[in-house]
């Protein structure tokens, strides 16, 4: 049996499981969210782990492969426990504790066996994978994370055109006026006036400019890439994800250079990654400048503009 | 003016397609199809390593002006982007194969007033061959309970999409529609045939698309028609058709009798759905005959510039004893890129009566 952590309305998940169905494998899918109880776990003359999820029990001996593609693994207990009298919120915290300890037992035993994904890393430090990227000999661009304004300052005599992003995932933040999204944005130098001498730490970068962006899918050392052409529109040449209005961006399939295809795998084997997305910028003058990398990343679409089949790739891996 | 150093390429999305007089960019990102003369398919295919200026030195100079004139257009379009020598071959050309999971793709079911089908088995043996959209087809009167009763049979179907030709009748409500296309998401969209000539109501809705027909649909016989309505500009369809029937392959059907069919137009049969499964009639021999036939190798079709946007019919043919003669159904001339009403063809008048059409011509 093949198991999948997901979320309900992940499209690509079903997709995959449609090719484990074509290959004759049994699979089990876990939506984040959803309710998974332990059944018992057994050390001693035997070993046995097993797991309630949906209704079924799931025994860690039948999992031939596992697929991490997002959400987490999260064992609660499965008898409702009095809410909300002092004993029980000073005791809380300790039964979390409690179940942490299961859950990684789990996790542990899962990793054992042949799975695409890391449980343990659905999200990166953006820092230190610039930073492994430029020891892997990629191009980064010249950033700065701050709270001062006088180091911005500094920072903008040499970099006039920055760049600031969320150095966590970008928040989708929903209020009561409506919704707040925070993706990568023009630093705007009239910004700069309505700033005291100290802020809130950001992440600035230079301004790369771009000749096109290239999304790579990264999974067991090959490489699939789009070219996505964001610069042929002005809303969207600053973060391809913000969806124009009308045409969409032109995507195609695109063969990444010799030289930075090598450099890309040794940054994800460095991360001890076998699958991600890496966004690259193409620039005029002919340099791959490196991004960022999202281990959970959307690869639908680089799949469907490269025709590569990705869906298929990952189930004839997790069934073989 | 273009540098004369400067290489292109083609978005690998905007695909050349060449017909017997002009020829098509099918753009299969934004879904729309654009003609261009011969003459720029083979600028575009010939010279696909040469820069601008060893394309205007193959070109008389006053051609010149031409040659700049199409780059505009397709600089305009986004259909092509300037590069560098380096770069022609970081950009491949899209890959055509076509894959696809599960048995069957799609299904047909038809239902007139004296059908008698079990839709839990039937919809239970179209799941495990891994069908994923259903056209469900209604010649009678049906009413509201019945069909729900029915839809719900796919409350938890991998069945993803489902398409319902529906008979009109008078107490046809607004709130009926709005309320099926709520509870079944599956929905895509419904067609009401019989309908009168002002459709009563209409409803818009992104993910759901009601339409109407007065043409009087009693049987399957309406189905098959080819024109610029049914061509679908997508690029499952682009790949599909490369090697495959972009109608019959991965199709199964069951005829109003319960005749299971790779199409309810088609005059064989391989079993009736009460006495044979779906996946005994798929394995039959010559179930999948017509699978295979692209649009490359039939008559006229293969010189069409429309060939990989079209879905084809294999069911009613100019020549009903060759399959890879043209659709009886298609009035376009890829020789003279005109449009003539099908029926009206004196050439086509045998086959009409062959498959018994007459009538249906008569009463539409």
């Amino acid at each position: 049996m093949i198991l999948l952590f997901s979320d309900e309305d992940d499209i690509s998940t079903t997709k995959v499981i449609k090719w484990i169905v074509d290959l004759g494998q049994a699979f089990t899918r876990i939506n984040g969210g959803e309710i998974q109880y332990l059944s018992d776990l057994y050390l001693g003359k035997k070993e046995e782990t097993s797991l309630i999820y949906d209704g079924r029990e799931i025994d860690i001996e039948n999992i031939e492969a596992y697929w991490y593609r997002r959400g987490k693994l999260e064992i609660v207990s499965a008898q409702d426990l009095e809410e909300n009298t002092s004993l029980s919120k000073a005791i809380d915290p300790y039964l979390e504790y409690e179940l942490k300890i299961l859950e990684e037992y789990w996790m542990e035993n899962l990793l054992k066996k042949k799975s695409i994904g890391n449980m343990k890393r659905g999200s990166l430090n953006k820092l230190l994978v610039l930073q492994a990227a430029k020891e892997c000999g990629l191009k980064i661009p010249e950033t700065i994370a701050t709270g001062q304004k006088d180091k911005l300052l500094g920072f903008l005599k040499y970099h006039p055109s920055l760049i600031c992003k969320p150095l966590f995932e970008v928040p989708r933040i929903q209020e009561d006026f409506g919704k707040i999204e925070i993706w990568t944005e023009k630093f705007d130098l009239d910004l700069l006036d309505r700033l005291g001498a100290t802020f809130f730490p950001t992440l600035f970068q230079e301004l790369i400019e771009k000749k096109y962006e290239i999304r790579i899918f990264y999974l067991n050392g090959k490489c699939f890439s789009n070219a996505i052409f964001s610069q042929l529109n002005e809303k969207t040449s600053i973060d391809f994800r913000i969806k124009p209005n009308g045409v969409p961006n032109r995507r195609v399939p695109f063969k990444l250079p010799e030289t930075t295809r090598l450099k890309v795998v040794r940054l994800m084997e460095t991360l001890n990654l076998d699958c991600g997305s890496i966004d690259l910028i193409a620039t005029p003058d002919g340099d791959y400048v490196f991004l960022e990398i999202n281990p959970v990343g959307q690869f639908g679409m680089t799949s469907f503009c490269g025709n590569y089949h990705l869906e298929k790739e990952i189930a004839e891996y997790l069934c073989a | 003016m273009l540098s004369a150093t400067t290489h292109f390429r083609l978005f690998a999305n905007c695909v050349l397609v060449k017909g017997a007089r002009r020829s098509t960019i099918v753009d299969l990102q934004r879904r729309e199809i654009n003609f261009i003369p011969d003459t720029l398919y083979d600028l575009l295919t010939i010279h696909e390593r040469s820069n601008i200026g060893t394309i205007k030195q193959s070109y008389l100079p006053e051609e010149g002006a031409i040659i700049e004139s199409y780059f505009e257009f397709l600089l305009a379009k986004q259909y092509l982007f300037l590069c560098t020598a380096e770069e022609l071959d970081l950009f491949p050309p899209l890959d055509l194969s076509f894959q696809a999971p599960g048995l069957i793709e799609n299904a047909i079911i038809d239902v007139d007033a004296k059908s008698n089908h079990d839709f839990a088995v039937i919809f239970r043996q179209l799941e495990a061959l891994g069908t994923m959209a259903l056209h469900l087809r209604f010649f009678a009167v049906c009413g509201q309970n019945d069909l729900r009763k029915i839809l719900d049979l796919l409350n938890e179907s991998s069945i993803e999409d489902v398409e319902i030709l529906l008979a009109y009748h008078a107490e046809i409500q607004e709130a009926d529609f709005i309320g099926l296309a709520k509870k079944y998401p599956r929905i895509s969209s419904i067609t009401i045939h019989h309908a009168p000539e002002i459709p009563p109501f209409s409803i818009a809705s992104p993910s759901f698309s009601l339409q109407w027909t007065s043409s009087p649909i009693d049987d399957h016989t309406y189905c098959g028609q080819i024109g610029p309505r049914s061509f679908a500009i997508h690029q499952n369809v682009f790949l599909e058709s490369q090697a495959h029937n972009t109608c019959l392959n991965r199709k199964i059907s069951i005829d109003k009798n319960g005749a299971i069919k790779n199409c309810p137009s088609m005059s064989t049969d391989y079993g009736n759905i009460k006495n044979t499964s779906l996946h005994t009639a798929l394995q039959a021999q010559g179930f999948k005959k017509h699978w295979n036939i692209a649009k490359d190798q039939i008559a006229v079709c293969k010189d069409c510039e429309f060939r990989h946007v079209c879905t084809d019919c294999r069911a009613y043919l100019e020549e009903p004893e060759n399959s890879y003669s043209k659709p009886l159904k298609c009035g376009y001339d890829p020789y003279t890129n005109k449009w003539e009403e099908w029926s009206g063809n004196p050439l086509k008048e045998k086959a009409i009566s062959s498959y018994g059409l007459e009538e249906i011509l008569q009463t539409s």
